[in-house]
C-alpha cells in the first residue's frame, strides 16, 4: 500500500477531529465547566490546558463501567471524569458527539502513529 | 545528526510531554490539600463534641485522637510540603505555633477559641504559594508550546528570507505541530487511563508514560515534517491541474 495515502488520511483525521475539539470544548465541557455540580468532577488538568476536552469525551466514550473502574482508582482517578455525573449533566446528543470525536481523535492519531513507525521502519532499510 | 538536531527534536518532546511531568505534580498537591482538609474537618468535630455539654469522656478522647491521627498522617506524608507552607506564611516564627504544625495548638484552639478563624487552615494553604503550583504547570507546558511554535516560525521566516517556497514550509511546520501535539495530547489522556489496569499507576508508570509520549511525539514530528512536504506539493497539482 501506499504508504502516503495513510499519511493524507490520519493527517485529514487529525484537522477535522481538531476543529470538532474546539467545537465540542466551547458547547460541552464549557458548560460543564461553569456548572457548579459538574466543576470539580472534571478531573485535574495535568497537560497543556484543554486536556479535560478529551478527557471528558473519553469518559463518555469508553463503557460506562470501564469509565467508572478508571474514576475509582485511588491514586490517579482523580485525574479523570467522574462518568456517572457526566451521565447526568449531559443530553444524548452531546453524548454521541462526544463519542464521534473520541473515536475520530484516537483512529487518526493511531493511525498517524502506525504511519510514523513504518515512516521510521522503512527509513532504516 | 548534529546537536542542533538532538536539540530540536529534544525541544519538541519536552513541549508535549512538560504538562504530564507538572500533572504528577499537581496531583500530588491536590493530596496535599485533602490531607490538611481531614485536619481541619477533624479539629472543627472535636470543637463541636467538646463545647457540647451531653458528650461524655470517652467520646472526647477518640474525637482526640482523630485529631492526632489525621494531624500525623498529614505530617508523614507531605513534610516537604508543610514546611514550605510554614516559610510561606512566616508559621515558623509563631511562638506557640500553628495549628498546621503543632496538633496540640489545634486542640487548643478547638476548645478554648471563642472564633475558628484560625482553624480555618485550608483556605491557609490555598492562599499560599504552593497551591497555586498546578497553575504553574499549566503555563509552563503551554510556555514550552510557544517556544516551539516560536522557532517554527522562525524556520518559516528564513524559507522566506531566502526567497524560497515559503507557503510550502508554513504547511510542514503547521502540520507537523498539529500532529504532534494533538497526538502526544491524546496518547497521555489514553496512556493515563491504560495505567489504571496495568495497575503502574505508581510514579514508574507515570515516566514509563511520559518517556513513551516523548518517543512518539518525536517520532512523528519527524515522520510528519518529512511527509507533508511532498503532500503539500500533490494538493498543489491537483487544484492547479
Amino acid at each position: 500500500m501506499n504508504l502516503s495515502i495513510l499519511f493524507a488520511l490520519s493527517l485529514s483525521g487529525i484537522i477535522i477531529a481538531s476543529i470538532i475539539y474546539v467545537i465540542f470544548g466551547q458547547t460541552t465541557v464549557r458548560r460543564l465547566r461553569k456548572t457548579p455540580e459538574t466543576k470539580n468532577a472534571l478531573g485535574i488538568e495535568f497537560s497543556i490546558s484543554g486536556s479535560d476536552i478529551i478527557k471528558v469525551a473519553q469518559a463518555l466514550s469508553l463503557p460506562k463501567s470501564v469509565s467508572q473502574r478508571i474514576r475509582g482508582n485511588s491514586t490517579t482517578g482523580a485525574l479523570h471524569p467522574d462518568p456517572d455525573i457526566l451521565y447526568k449533566h449531559t443530553t444524548t446528543f452531546e453524548r454521541v458527539f462526544a463519542r464521534v470525536f473520541y473515536w475520530l481523535t484516537m483512529t487518526s492519531v493511531l493511525s498517524m502513529l502506525l504511519f510514523a513507525i513504518l515512516n521510521w521502519l522503512m527509513g532504516k532499510q | 545528526v548534529g546537536v542542533g538536531k538532538i536539540m530540536d527534536d529534544l525541544r519538541v518532546g519536552l513541549s508535549a510531554t512538560s504538562g504530564s511531568v507538572s500533572g504528577t505534580y499537581a496531583a500530588r498537591s491536590n493530596n496535599f490539600t485533602t490531607a490538611v482538609k481531614n485536619y481541619q474537618d477533624s479539629l472543627l468535630a472535636y470543637r463541636e463534641i467538646v463545647r457540647s455539654k451531653e458528650t461524655t469522656g470517652p467520646a472526647k478522647t477518640a474525637a482526640k485522637k482523630t485529631v492526632q491521627n489525621a494531624f500525623e498522617g498529614m505530617q508523614k506524608k507531605f513534610q516537604n510540603e508543610l514546611s514550605f507552607v510554614d516559610k510561606v506564611t512566616n508559621a515558623n516564627k509563631a511562638k506557640k505555633g500553628t495549628p498546621l504544625n503543632n496538633s496540640q495548638r489545634g486542640l487548643n484552639i478547638a476548645r478554648s477559641s471563642r472564633s475558628i478563624v484560625k482553624l480555618n487552615i485550608e483556605t491557609q494553604i490555598q492562599a499560599g504559594a504552593l497551591a497555586r503550583y498546578s497553575k504553574y504547570g499549566k503555563v509552563l507546558g503551554s510556555g514550552l508550546a510557544v517556544i516551539d511554535f516560536g522557532s517554527r516560525v522562525g524556520n518559516i521566516k528564513n524559507e522566506y528570507n531566502a526567497r524560497g517556497n515559503w507557503e510550502r514550509e508554513m504547511f510542514i511546520e503547521s502540520t507537523s505541530f498539529a500532529a504532534s501535539v494533538y497526538l502526544g495530547n491524546a496518547v497521555v489522556a489514553a496512556g493515563s487511563s491504560a495505567l489504571t489496569f496495568f495497575a503502574v499507576a505508581t510514579p514508574i508508570g507515570w515516566i514509563g508514560l511520559i518517556l513513551t509520549t516523548a518517543a512518539v511525539v518525536m517520532l512523528t514530528n519527524s515522520a510528519v515534517k518529512a511527509n507533508s512536504g511532498s503532500l503539500y506539493d500533490k494538493i498543489m497539482n491537483w487544484i492547479n491541474s
